[in-house]
């Protein structure tokens, strides 16, 4: 039973490249989308003023330099994700969240919040978009606690950085102009979550 | 042409692939088998052995044509293992003739 022994050894091996990778590739992605989604909805609020300075259309300017950034993003998720091999991964049972149903849940938690954000009234409105990413984020890291599944610590990151940086500007938004203020918290609790999940990835490298 | 092993022989098969037989060898070929390439380093963490204890287990691997490393320029200077064909189709025959010979054993 020497060869079941050895395989059993392989197989917890795999399994936790496997993560090394997800998790590496969940991270970098996270910091992609940290950066590029700000800067995309920076774009479309300032569009004016920078298409001014560098001569161009202002329509023409929203359209090129949105299609472009998400272009990239959109491409570099899926190089991430390729090269983790997450969607054709070898002998991970998919106990982690990452199984379809769980996804769909996932979706419609993130979903609702956003629905509920746009309810918000208008001195608000802004900070609602970043306590309804922050809400998410935290309810999608207990869900995935409750549901026994691998706990997803960046999840908690970016929620509590939503929350926690969105109440000042909540009470003093009139001091700062509150679509770059959100655009901010969302980047950097993005970034701080991916830069979380990269670090924490190596852990999975090391022998038991 | 050489008959599939591990379908006829298994115990044959396990003589073959007595290279395996070494945990680190082992678990290095069933990762490149589903992986194909795997960066030194990260092969030498996850195995939780030495470089040069692992450079001794590839060399072996690497004079039987069943693995060869290359280096690449990522951000940083890597280098990488990968799987020859030769490996790969001697690697899933043995893994076959075992899960064969665990057949007869049952």
């Amino acid at each position: 039973m020497e060869e079941l022994e050895r395989f059993s050894a392989a197989i917890e091996t795999v399994e936790r490249y496997e993560e090394y990778l997800y998790q590496r590739a969940l991270g970098l992605a996270l910091i992609v989308n940290g950066l590029v989604g700000p800067a995309v909805f920076y774009l479309v609020l300032k569009a004016d003023t920078l298409s001014t300075l560098i001569g161009m259309n202002p329509n023409t300017f929203r359209v090129a330099s949105t299609t472009m950034l998400a272009g990239v993003g959109i491409l570099i998720n899926i190089l991430l994700f390729a090269s983790a091999r997450v969607l054709s991964s070898k002998v991970s049972k998919r106990e982690d969240g990452r199984d379809v149903p769980f996804m769909i849940l996932m979706f419609c938690i993130w979903f609702a919040a956003f629905f509920l954000a746009g309810y918000i009234p208008e001195p608000y409105s802004g900070v609602g978009w970043s306590l309804a990413g922050g809400a998410a984020s935290l309810v999608s890291y207990l869900t995935i606690s409750v549901a026994g599944h691998h706990r997803r610590p960046e999840l908690l990151i970016i929620g509590l950085i939503n929350i926690l940086a969105s109440l000042p500007v909540l009470l003093y938004g009139d001091l700062v102009e509150v679509e770059v203020a959100v655009l901010t918290i969302y980047a950097v609790s993005f970034v701080c979550g991916g830069a979380y999940s990269t670090i924490n990835a190596n852990r999975y490298l090391e022998a038991a | 042409m050489r008959e599939r092993a591990g379908l006829s022989d298994p115990l044959e098969v396990l003589e073959r692939g007595e290279i395996f037989s070494a945990q680190v060898r082992f678990t290095v070929m069933f990762l490149l088998y589903l992986h194909k390439k795997v960066g030194f380093t990260e092969l030498q963490r996850l195995l939780g052995v030495t470089p040069g204890n692992l450079d001794h287990h590839l060399r072996r691997l690497a004079e039987a044509g069943y693995v060869k490393t290359r280096h690449v320029l990522d951000w940083r200077p890597l280098k990488v293992v990968e799987i020859t064909s030769l490996g790969a189709r001697e690697f899933r025959d043995y893994a076959t003739g075992m899960r064969e010979l665990l057949k007869l054993i049952e």
